[in-house]
């Protein structure tokens, strides 16, 4: 859907991009990881529209973005880091004005307003002006407004940032039932919400992009192998990983001693055979399953420099 | 349509709602019934002063004309004003959508420039035109004390309705480059200044360039004739030109920052 070719980007001395390249595919909820500074609301700002690039291109569908202007603008929705709220207008001047950019009215505008009032759970605060909202309420208000028009394509930058934890689920279980039909840009540092609501990773630093795909591509990039998690008791209590087969490297997990997270070669045979090494010891097998690396082990592994992109 | 009528309305209820706009507002009319009032002290001690003397010279007694002494002192003082008020009342139009951020949301909305400048420039010229008409009373008070010459009133306000309808376009254009309203009021109030001014720097009898441009280009010496009761169709065409200047430029600086330059 969106195709990014290098981009670069500098304000006066401090480069923000440099190269950077990435595609979106429709349907996608996209995390944009990084460390602060390393690019994340530039590249949402030149993709919004909002900002040019020194040099390199968008293309949207095949189509250069600057082309587009109006058209394309019509089909996102975006929600800025601050999310900013004119604090004299109410909750409702605030949709009936955003309506009134996308070009809605009427019954039209109603349906729309009726619709994400109920969805970011906006009822009841109608007449309330934004000076009076609380910081989730904000957040769901900014969130309204950009869902008002029904984008195609929606852009978040730090949406749950400052909410309490029931607010961020809250606002997560709304972001995840966009996949598929929409296609979200999500840009944060928080890793547990990439985690929770993205099919598919980029992580930016200092300009460019260090690592992307999917957790479970982006975990197997990590060592060339892959990894499986395994829950076992042994009589001789834990066994050393080192002499087991095909093992690369053993992380314990949880607190009860008997998982661990496994890096191996990549061997279809790895399961089978660690299997009956553990049967070898003597000891019991619950579960073996592929695991994957978290994405914290990923994302500082991978800004680390650790694992090149 | 919709997107500057939208702008419109949002600029209005803000407005209304806004602490700074009210402090502002009653600041404006509160200045304008003091000038009016002390106007007033000075054309009744002068009057009866004028008075005294004739009664001396036996002569009967007689008043200030009404119009000469006190009506066109009065429109000079609120024309001041209102060159004073008009940077403050422009400052935040495009500097508080930078400051606050609203600018990014309305520049990622399909919103053209043009609905967005003149959106926010009709809804300062609105309130502009409900202070300036709050005003209107002190004016009128005076009709049963004498020939008020109402005529002379309605043109000296459409002179500063126009005077404040070109002057606001030309502090949308600062406030497009800066996030700091007390910027942009400084930097309007400047440019109006100097443009109010302008005849103040040439050499009298001056012609050509840049002696004779100089009172051409003055604010002041195209309200003057406002205020004394005459419309001319240069005067009309000197704040249609400024207005629309001020509009045009306050575009391209949007579009510049669209593109990012």
């Amino acid at each position: 859907m969106i195709q990014v070719h290098e981009l670069h980007k500098r304000y006066g001395e401090t480069v923000a991009l440099r190269g950077l390249s990435f595609g979106i595919g429709r349907g996608e909820i996209l995390g944009l990881l990084g460390p602060n500074g390393a690019g994340k609301t530039t590249t949402l700002r030149i993709l919004t529209g909002f900002m040019t690039p020194d040099a390199g291109r968008v293309e949207f569908e095949g189509r250069p973005l600057a082309e587009l202007g109006r058209d394309l603008r019509r089909r996102t929705g975006y929600l800025p880091e601050a999310n900013p709220l004119t604090p004299d207008l109410t909750v409702r001047g605030h949709l009936d004005f955003t309506g009134s950019l996308y070009g809605l009215a009427g019954a039209r505008l109603r349906e729309a307003r009726e619709r994400v009032v109920e969805r970011c759970g906006l009822a009841g605060l109608d007449r309330r002006p934004a000076r009076a909202l609380s910081k989730g309420q904000r957040q769901r208000l900014g969130l309204a407004q950009a869902l008002l028009h029904e984008p195609e394509l929606l852009f978040l930058d730090e949406p749950t940032a400052g909410l309490d934890p029931l607010l961020v689920s809250d606002l997560r279980d709304l972001i995840r039932g966009f996949g598929g039909e929409r296609t979200v840009v999500l840009s944060t540092h928080v890793l547990s919400e990439v985690e929770a609501v993205c099919n598919r990773v980029l992580i930016l630093d200092r300009g460019r992009a260090v690592a992307e795909g999917s957790l479970e591509e982006l975990g197997r990039s990590l060592d060339g192998g892959r990894r499986l998690e395994l829950r076992a008791r042994f009589p001789d209590g834990p066994p050393d990983w080192a002499q087991a087969p095909g093992v690369r490297e053993a992380t314990p997990r949880g607190e009860a001693g008997d998982r661990w997270l496994l890096s191996v070669d990549d061997d279809p045979e790895a399961p089978a055979v660690l299997a009956a090494w553990v049967q070898e010891r003597g000891g019991r097998l619950y579960e073996l399953q592929p695991g994957r690396a978290g994405l914290e082990e990923i994302f500082l592994r991978v800004v680390r420099g650790e694992v090149g992109p | 349509m919709r997107a500057w009528l939208g702008i419109l309305r949002r600029e209005l209820v803000t407005s209304f709602r806004s602490p700074l706009a009210g402090s502002l507002g009653g600041a404006f009319v509160l200045l304008a019934g003091i000038i009016a009032w002390l106007d007033l002290q000075e054309y009744m001690r002068a009057s009866v002063q004028l008075a005294a003397r004739l009664r001396m010279m036996g002569m009967p007694p007689q008043f200030l004309d009404l119009n000469d002494a006190l009506l066109a002192q009065n429109l000079g003082g609120l024309a001041f004003l209102c060159l004073v008020f008009l940077p403050l009342l422009g400052m935040g139009l495009l500097a508080d959508e930078r400051r606050g951020g609203t600018l990014e949301l309305l520049m990622t909305s399909p919103l053209g420039e043009w609905p967005l400048v003149l959106g926010k420039w009709c809804g300062a010229l609105l309130l502009y035109t409900f202070l300036l008409a709050l005003t209107l009373p002190a004016q009128l008070l005076l009709a049963p004390h004498g020939d008020l010459a109402l005529p002379v009133v309605a043109t000296a306000y459409l002179g500063l309705l126009l005077m404040g309808a070109a002057f606001l376009a030309l502090s949308l254009i600062l406030g497009a480059f800066t996030r700091s309203p007390v910027i942009a009021a400084a930097g309007s109030f400047a440019l109006m200044f100097l443009l109010w001014a302008l005849d103040g720097f040439a050499r009298p009898g001056a012609t050509g360039f840049p002696g004779g441009l100089l009172p051409a280009l003055s604010t002041l010496g195209h309200l003057a004739p406002f205020l004394r009761g005459l419309v001319d169709t240069a005067d009309l065409v000197y704040f249609a030109v400024l207005a629309g200047l001020g509009l045009d430029l306050a575009r391209r600086a949007l579009a510049s920052l669209r593109a990012g330059e």
